[in-house]
């Protein structure tokens, strides 16, 4: 017999079905998943329906029930059909090779596999009453039937997931909703039809796991339909403390013993307090955070945007200061030279610390690109020594390359970063350096290969060694000689050198007795490694601001 | 013979510098402010050779440079992205529509790039 209750609760489910369907198909009648997705939810409800009307005439019309089953069957060969299209069009359509031809084929199938259904008995032979109902027997293409619809939902499966992997963004949320949804679907289908019925052997309640189609249907009709999704987990934890509230309402009601019921329905009242409450924090925190990220997408962005616009002005001025150094506009006097050379120079440190602020807005917002190439750090090397060469004699310096011993392998590099670096080392050691000069050593590791820019300068105390690569700071030597620079090389560099999977750091013997920048890279790039260190360096950036 | 450069620049102080620096040089140097302006001059002119500012009013540089591969009669002139917009994405869309090389201006003197444009031409 079935009961009043449950005639409700599937009336309200097929319609609410029916209804999602044409919500979202007249959102935008045009679009093809909300044209799958209105299939999808009317199948599902003749499918449902279907199934329930059968229950009612076992005993008093078995040919009905047989023949309402039959419609079931055949709402489900099509209702997976409809998902594994659905899942190569939601949330983006793919491209598959033949698309056309397993269409075809699948629609073709589809037809041949439900005429069987509805016209012969080759699926639902006939039926058998039991104490709950009813069960089908089943006929000759019963594994024909079964493995057709497997293999589809696990296609269809396999589909989503290679989305999920792939695409990133809004469409990724829609994803969430998608598989929250489905989820809640096989979860209950496996509870109420194997874990219910293996463990406890209760049988009354298989039609349950249909029944929870309702909240594939709602979290995707959401996902299609909603512009901004809420935050998965706002809807996570409310399901939750539903749950439990539930449950707990449940046990106050049953509970035969009135001070147990006193109790339940006191924790139960706690409960939903703090549950409210644990909602309103999660939704608070996520409000939050996502302002923060725009705060910084804007700041980042401002930076990006400045630091084109500053370029324009010191372009212009590095390259009429340069020929006017050159002679372009007549030869300078002797006195005029010093004072424009300190013009261009004066540009050049400009120009750094706008690249500089550029590369930290990047690394901020995760926007900056890996790009490793396979390199000879010793042609490297050797190209910035020539091309900083004519900085360091002017300042009366030497350069010199000490070259390895047998020629280093070729190693991938993101040669713009890494030059970046090499570059900050090297004019940081000319800045620095008052006598002497500066020498490059190249070597190779067990499993690194090792650059070291040693100078006959300053030198630094432990202290300064130990904070130079951070923000901001710069070595006391650095702020005596020179007070221009916002000490942001070093740390950039520091980032640049750690996305790689290597290390950088500083020696020096102390005040006085030179320094030396040694920078270690890995042979053999570790690409995980590298994905996760891009990580904590977007977010190390992030926290420092 | 005297090589001859299309520059598609929308800066006049940076045109005008570059212009005076490649005179200087010996080139013959068109200036040209936006793209379609670009294009017709260099449809116009044949030039050995194009440097192309990114940021441009209306179409940018990458339309400049979709526009110049589609067209048969100059879509073999050499390209090289010369901008201060510094995106690895344009970087990146500018190398897959054949631009030789993205040169950002504050990295080179003037006298570093008739260099670099001069090794180009060689090629």
């Amino acid at each position: 017999m079935v009961a009043l209750w449950e005639t409700t609760l599937v009336s309200i489910i097929v319609l609410i079905s029916v209804f999602l369907g044409f919500l979202v198909y007249f959102k935008d009648k045009r679009n093809l998943i909300n044209r799958y997705f209105l299939t999808i939810s009317l199948l599902s409800a003749v499918w449902i329906g279907s199934a329930f009307l059968s229950e009612f005439f076992p005993l008093t019309n078995p040919s009905l029930a047989i023949f309402l089953s039959k419609i079931t069957y055949g709402a489900v060969i099509w209702w997976v059909i409809f998902l594994l299209f659905f899942a190569l069009i939601f949330p983006q359509k793919k491209k598959v090779i033949s698309s056309k031809f397993f269409g075809g084929l699948f629609i073709f199938l589809g037809f041949i596999l439900s005429g069987l259904i509805l016209f012969t008995s080759l699926l639902v032979e006939g039926i058998e009453i039991q104490p709950w109902g009813f069960d089908v027997v089943y006929g000759k293409i019963f594994p024909i039937f079964a493995t057709f619809a497997t293999f589809l939902i696990i296609a269809a499966l396999i589909n989503f997931i290679e989305s999920y992997i792939r695409i990133k963004g809004f469409q990724r949320e829609q994803l969430k909703y998608f598989f929250l949804g489905f989820g809640i679907f096989l979860i209950a289908l496996i509870f109420f039809n194997v874990v219910l019925l293996t463990f406890t052997g209760i049988e009354k309640y298989y039609r349950f796991g249909n029944y929870s189609a309702i909240f594939f249907l709602g979290f995707t009709a959401y996902a299609i339909v909603a512009r901004q999704l809420f935050d998965i987990r706002v809807i996570l934890s409310e399901i939750l403390v539903g749950v439990i509230a539930i449950i707990l309402f449940i046990q106050m009601m049953t509970a035969d013993i009135l001070w147990l019921k006193i109790l339940n329905g006191s924790v139960f009242i706690l409960f939903c307090v703090f549950g409210y409450l644990l909602i309103k924090a999660t939704i608070r925190e996520i409000e939050m955070r996502r302002e923060v990220e725009r705060l910084s997408n804007a700041k980042s962005e401002f930076i990006s945007i400045a630091s084109h616009q500053l370029r324009t002005p010191l372009a212009a001025v590095k390259g009429y200061i340069s020929m006017i150094l050159e002679g372009t506009y007549g030869k300078l006097a002797d006195r005029q030279t010093r004072p424009v050379e300190n013009v261009y120079r004066s540009n050049e440190r400009l120009i750094k610390l706008v690249n500089d602020l550029l590369s930290l807005s990047r690394l901020e917002a995760g926007k900056i690109e890996f790009s490793p190439e396979l390199t000879s750090l010793e042609e490297m090397v050797t190209d910035i020594v020539e091309e900083l060469r004519i900085n360091a004699e002017k300042k009366g310096l030497y350069m010199k390359m000490i070259k390895p011993l047998e020629p280093l392998p070729k190693i991938m590099v993101d040669q713009d970063k890494l030059r970046q670096v090499i570059l900050n080392i090297v004019d940081n050691a000319i800045k620095y350096t008052k006598k002497g000069g500066i020498t490059f050593k190249l070597k190779k590791l067990d499993e690194q290969e090792e650059i070291k820019v040693a100078d006959t300068g300053e030198g630094m105390d432990e202290k300064e060694l130990n904070s130079l690569f951070q923000m901001f700071s710069r070595a006391t030597a650095g702020t005596q000689l020179h007070t221009e620079g916002a000490g942001l090389g070093l740390y950039v560099a520091r980032q640049f050198i750690e996305m790689h999977g290597g290390k950088i750091w500083a020696e020096s013997e102390g005040k006085g007795k030179g320094s030396a920048f040694i920078i270690q890279l890995p042979i053999k790039l570790d690409l995980k490694l590298i994905k996760e260190k891009t990580k904590t360096i977007t977010k190390a950036a992030n926290n420092i601001f | 013979m005297t090589k001859k450069i299309l520059l598609v620049e929308d800066e006049k102080i940076l045109a005008e510098m570059y212009k005076d620096k490649f005179t200087q040089a010996g080139f013959k140097v068109f200036l040209a402010f936006e793209s379609k302006e670009g294009l017709a001059l260099a449809k116009k002119e044949k030039p050995d050779l194009i440097i192309l500012d990114i940021l441009l009013p209306r179409e940018n540089g990458i339309v400049f440079l979709t526009w110049l591969r589609k067209d048969p009669e100059i879509s073999s002139i050499p390209v090289v992205a010369f901008s201060n917009y510094d995106d690895p994405a344009t970087k990146k869309e500018a190398a897959r529509l054949g631009a030789k090389e993205y040169l950002i201006k504050t990295s080179y003197t003037p006298q570093e790039i008739v260099e670099k444009i001069k090794e180009y031409l060689t090629q």
